[in-house]
């Protein structure tokens, strides 16, 4: 799934690093004025900014190896920090737009997906492109899952998810979100609409349920013993 | 001699009355007076003897009262003693019984008591899983259908609030 993004990103890597060959000699702050006009995001200027080149051409095998078929769980992901980067900016920048999305996105015909990835990814990179190609391509519990497995691969991510009784809306996400990703750092939380819920929200982080739902306070309640007062 | 024959007294005649009458006593006294004392005798000793044998069973028949008025006494002693015993007996496993009586009385109180508990917790239990299961299905219904989508909304907001 993520093969179009890690290509397009490979490939503005590549470049940059043909264009710069002593880059990886170079100091953190040259570095950093090189990478000023390098289209990728963000995470990845800050791993470029600080990988050594050993770790660099490793984590391009890694990269390759996925690109050539390899699944996810049978690569030595952990500790890779290109991967790291990767989720840092899944589970922040792209995380965020994620939740930009209604709900009522993945109903809509193929145009109307493009038109929506459009207005919410502006850039027309080549990894903005793959990232819209992701967006319009997959649904969101694909997209969600994939990077709850490479989170749990490379850093032991937490698998968190979170239910709504309705759509809790972008800034609320956003805000679950950051609040969620400081508990449980480079998890990708994941956002779903539970209508039996009826109100509040119910967060379950691997099998642990914390529940604020009030579903769970009107069971609660209903299953409340009243004191021995008949006798 | 003559003047005795004068007077009409035969001497030789007194004489042999004399004789005879001697004899005749002689032989009174042989043959009736002898056995006749003798019987008497015998029948005095005899009545001595039964006299005698009287005393003697009298004697006895007192000596066996007495020891039967003791043995009747020691019996009556022994009886009383029994009884008493047998009494005591009595009251004591009378005590017993009663002792064993109320505590099994207390246990099957006790029991019936438990019981009856038991049962009255499942009728409220099962009286309240009744309201408290109609309780749900009402409120679940309200809550589902009536709360207005922005009391949802605001509800998600509230219990984040509450999350942090």
């Amino acid at each position: 799934m993520l093969n179009s993004f890690f290509t397009a990103l490979l490939h503005e890597l590549l470049g940059f690093a043909s264009k710069h060959p002593d880059f990886f000699s170079e100091k953190t702050e040259e570095r950093e004025e090189k990478l000023k006009n390098l289209k990728v995001p963000v995470p990845f200027k800050h791993y470029l900014q600080n990988v050594s080149e050993d770790h660099f051409v490793k984590d391009l095998h890694l990269t390759l190896d996925l690109l050539s078929g390899a699944q996810m769980v049978q690569l030595p992901l952990k500790g890779s920090l290109f991967f790291k980067a990767v989720l840092e900016f899944f589970t922040g920048t792209f995380a965020s737009k994620l939740d930009e999305l209604s709900n009522s996105y993945y109903l809509l015909p193929y145009e109307k997906r493009i038109e929506e990835a459009k207005r919410i990814i502006e850039s027309d990179s080549l990894v903005a492109r793959a990232l819209r190609d992701l967006l319009v391509d997959n649904s969101y519990q694909e997209i969600a899952s994939t990077l709850e497995q490479l989170s749990n691969l490379v850093v032991g991510g937490a698998m968190v998810l979170v239910q709504t009784p309705r759509d809790a809306g972008t800034l609320l996400k956003k805000e679950m979100r950051g609040t969620l990703s400081k508990e449980y750092p480079l998890s990708f939380p994941k956002f779903q609409v539970n209508r039996e819920l009826i109100g509040g929200f119910r967060v379950f982080v691997n099998g642990t349920t914390k529940d604020f739902s009030w579903f769970a306070r009107i069971l609660k309640i209903t299953t409340l013993k009243p004191k021995q007062s008949i006798g | 001699m003559e003047g005795l024959s004068k007077l009409g007294i035969d001497p030789i005649a007194i004489l042999v009355y004399i004789i005879n009458t001697g004899v005749l006593l002689a032989v009174l006294v042989y043959v009736l007076y002898k056995p006749v004392l003798k019987f008497l005798d015998e029948r005095r000793d005899k009545i001595q003897s039964s006299v005698d044998e009287a005393v003697l069973l009298k004697d006895e028949l007192e000596k066996k009262s007495a020891e039967a008025k003791e043995a009747e006494a020691r019996f009556e002693e022994l009886l009383k003693k029994e009884t008493e015993n047998l009494r005591k007996f009595s009251e004591q496993r009378r005590s017993e019984l009663e002792a064993e009586m109320a505590v099994a009385r207390t246990d099957m109180l006790r029991k019936a008591g438990e019981e009856i508990e038991a049962r009255k917790n499942e009728l409220i239990k099962d009286v309240e899983d009744n309201i408290l299961g109609l309780i749900k299905k009402i409120v679940l219904d309200i809550v589902r259908n009536k709360v207005p989508e922005e009391v949802v909304a605001e509800s998600i907001s509230d219990a984040w609030k509450q999350y942090k």
